[in-house]
């Protein structure tokens, strides 16, 4: 029996910080210790605190040790693990309070989760399949096909409330049904694991860290629509992802649970994975199932919708990974308890991916109705740098942004499509009053315009128009005209294009106008930019009088812009320095070398 | 393969070896072993993986078990504070193996103070 476990997160952030050499390194160092049979490595998927990887935490008092390097190793060996002291200087310090945390479970980062989805990742391994049945993983299959009919099945998902967590929100349950209704011999389960928003990576962290929860939702899905076969598709810029998957499915057909008469029971599934190579429109379900019928991912008309129609022609039923990874929880627990948690309308968590400006960049999961504040201040411990918050961007190049005016507003489906935003796959960042709106529209947009496969007209130049115009206003060329007609272009595209991507591609530029509109005028009207983003617009000026004239900013100008006058100030020796605004390639380089703040950016 | 038997079989074994990684405890009892220099020099090592398993061989939930430093009373290590809910700690001392099982099953599992191991 071992007595300590030393866990390390192998998420894909913390690999990239070398969390692989430190897994080696305690491996070693233990051998030497001849601590090897007491204490069990285990290599687990993304605890969510990525901002302070690589993380490793020990059990069983569960420290929390963040930042932890190679050469931290022998030091935790020797102290934590043969003395039985806590290395103090590398416990987690919550940084709004200051304070070391010892346990995970006691950071206010963990303490306001609920975790479901996330329930395993950062707990277990995720290549050992042991594990997971450790923690009642496949016991849901099994209830399900000794115990339930199929229509049974739907009952309860459809009863939970469960709701699509790709981002439009669809109710499960319901997709199910259909599929099931649908006339045909074949049919086919599939899952979305195309994430492709800009910021987000929740469905990444549940392949990477519980695979199996996905492959036995699926199994459950295809007995209760009557599939045998499923594909799921992701993308090939997830490696780790794709890796632990495959071993899992290979893990889950040596034991009999994919592949024919699972477990004695008769029943049938197997199941493949399809690489994406990568293209946003191939998370729009119809261009994804053309991508895997081997063609170009275009999307088509629905209806026919793939619950009649879908891969192959058959009838499909495709959701997201972190809608499967509730699924079982689901059947175990009673769609009563799953119901018990979150708003009347949006049962269950939701997991975010928190970036931009907040201290806590990381995975956290919230009950829905969980107001903005609790997240961004709570979980996320605020604005870094004491900035002001200033908006939320939720759903990604398909959402909008949450002003601080709605800071308290519980996150639910239908509450941010009533402020102009949308849930989305669940990828959220935060800004602060250093962001330009007006550049976070052209961002998302020059994403969409990216993106776009090309195959219907109002977005493919639609969008690229809308760029444009984006384009005038940061460069300080646009009219009050243009923002109208740049408006009135908005509702045509969402109108009239053929798939979500083109339909949601405005919302960033509206939700933008509908509450900064008097960032996008004084783009316009007084040719400035507020946050002091926008490059055209800007103009670095040295004010003479606080100007010693030392001459440095002259020697970092990399265009010979800034040349000495005639002026010298009251108090100074030198002549003060000026800058040519003709010259000036505004790189900022004289501004963050000058030691006596003479130079501003306006 | 595996049959439906065979997966619960693995399940149990194994609900054992995780079960030290629950980090969901609520309401739960907290164990403190005193670790200092006095602690090690008089045992502390063997009562404190005692505490793990007998806790995790028995898959008790809602029980964590802490390393701590010197817990005062040197003369009498290796010492342990249990705490419970709503109860004052209780600190048991010059602790072996064979006491702590009986502690676990007596006090963590039974609800009763093993009042001989008291201080």
């Amino acid at each position: 029996m071992y007595r300590s476990h030393i866990l390390v997160c192998g998420g894909t952030g913390c690999h990239s910080n070398n969390s692989a050499n430190i897994l080696k390194a305690f491996n070693e160092e233990l051998a030497k210790n001849s601590l090897t049979a007491d204490v069990q490595t285990v290599q687990t998927g993304c605890f969510g605190l990525c901002a302070v990887g690589p993380v490793v935490i020990i059990y069983p008092e569960g420290a929390f040790y963040s930042g932890v390097k190679v050469e931290d190793v022998p030091e935790i060996v020797s102290e934590h693990l043969v003395k039985g002291r806590l290395v103090e200087r590398l416990l987690y310090k919550e940084k709004a309070t200051g304070k070391t945390v010892k346990a995970l479970s006691d950071t206010n980062f963990y303490k306001k989760q609920t975790r479901v989805v996330l329930r395993n990742c950062g707990v277990i391994d995720p290549e050992n399949i042991d594990e997971y049945i450790a923690m009642d993983g496949y016991q849901a299959l099994i209830k399900v096909l000794t115990s339930m009919q199929p229509q049974e099945v739907i009952d309860v998902v459809l009863a939970s409330g469960l709701r699509g967590r790709g981002g439009a929100g669809f109710p499960t349950g319901r997709k199910w049904q259909f599929t099931k209704n649908a006339v045909g011999d074949v049919k086919y389960v599939a899952c979305n694991a195309d994430e492709g928003d800009p910021g987000a990576f929740m469905d990444r962290s549940v392949l990477e860290g519980d695979p199996h929860a996905v492959i036995e939702a699926m199994a459950i899905a295809a007995y209760a629509i009557g599939a045998q076969q499923g594909y799921v598709y992701v993308r090939a810029e997830y490696p780790i992802a794709v890796r632990r998957l495959q071993i899992a499915i290979d893990q889950a057909k040596a034991y009999g649970l994919l592949g024919k008469n699972i477990l004695g029971t008769g029943f049938n599934f197997d199941l493949e994975i399809r690489l994406g190579a990568g293209a946003f429109v191939c998370g729009e379900e119809t261009a994804l199932m053309t991508s895997i019928e081997g063609n170009r991912g275009e999307p088509r008309v629905r209806p026919p919708f793939p619950a009649n129609k879908g891969l192959f022609g058959k009838p499909t039923v495709l959701n997201n990974v972190e809608t499967y990874a509730n699924i079982a929880q689901i059947i175990l627990k009673g769609a009563d308890w799953f119901k018990s948690m979150g708003t009347e309308k949006s049962s269950g968590t939701k997991v975010f991916a928190l970036g931009g400006k907040i201290v806590n960049t990381g995975l956290v999961e919230i009950p829905m109705g969980t107001t903005l504040r609790e997240v961004i201040e709570d979980i996320g411990g605020g604005v870094p740098n004491g900035k002001k918050f200033k908006a939320a961007q939720t759903g990604g190049p398909s959402g909008g942004c949450i002003p601080a005016e709605h800071f308290d507003i519980p996150i639910d489906y239908d509450n941010l499509i009533s402020i102009g935003s949308m849930m989305g796959s669940g990828g959220m960042i935060v800004m602060d009053e250093d962001n330009c709106m007006v550049d976070i529209a052209k961002f998302f947009l020059t994403f969409t315009v990216d993106e776009s496969c090309g195959k219907c007209t109002p977005c493919r130049i639609g969008n690229k128009r809308l760029l444009e115009y984006l384009d005038k206003i940061t460069s300080g060329k646009a009219t009050l005209q243009d923002l109208e007609d740049m408006e009135k272009l908005c509702y045509y595209i969402k109108d009239n294009s053929l798939c979500g991507l083109g339909q949601t591609a405005p919302n960033p530029v509206l939700s933008t106008l509908r509450y900064f509109r008097d960032e996008y005028i004084a783009h316009i009207v007084d040719k400035k930019c507020p946050a002091g983003v926008c490059k055209s617009l800007l103009q670095y000026k040295i004010i003479k009088d606080s100007c010693i004239g030392c001459g440095m900013c002259q020697r970092q100008c990399p265009a010979n812009a800034i040349s000495r006058t005639d002026y010298i100030a009251p108090g100074k020796k030198l002549a003060a320095m000026a800058i040519d605004p003709a010259k000036c390639v505004k790189c900022g380089a004289c501004m963050s070398t000058c030691k006596f703040k003479a130079i501003v950016k306006e | 393969m595996k049959s439906i038997a065979d997966i619960n079989a693995i399940r149990e074994q194994m609900k054992s070896k995780v079960l030290i990684r629950d980090n969901t405890k609520e309401g739960e009892t907290h164990v403190f072993v005193g670790m200092g220099t006095c602690g090690v020099q008089a045992g502390a090592v063997e009562v404190f993986n005692a505490f793990v398993d007998e806790i995790s061989s028995r898959v008790i939930k809602n029980v964590r078990i802490s390393r701590t430093g010197c817990l005062g009373d040197c003369e009498k290590e290796p010492m342990a504070q249990v705490v419970t809910p709503g109860a004052q700690p209780v600190t048991y001392v010059a602790l072996t193996p064979d006491k702590v099982k009986e502690i676990v099953e007596k006090h963590i599992l039974g609800g009763n103070v093993v009042a001989e191991y008291v201080k």
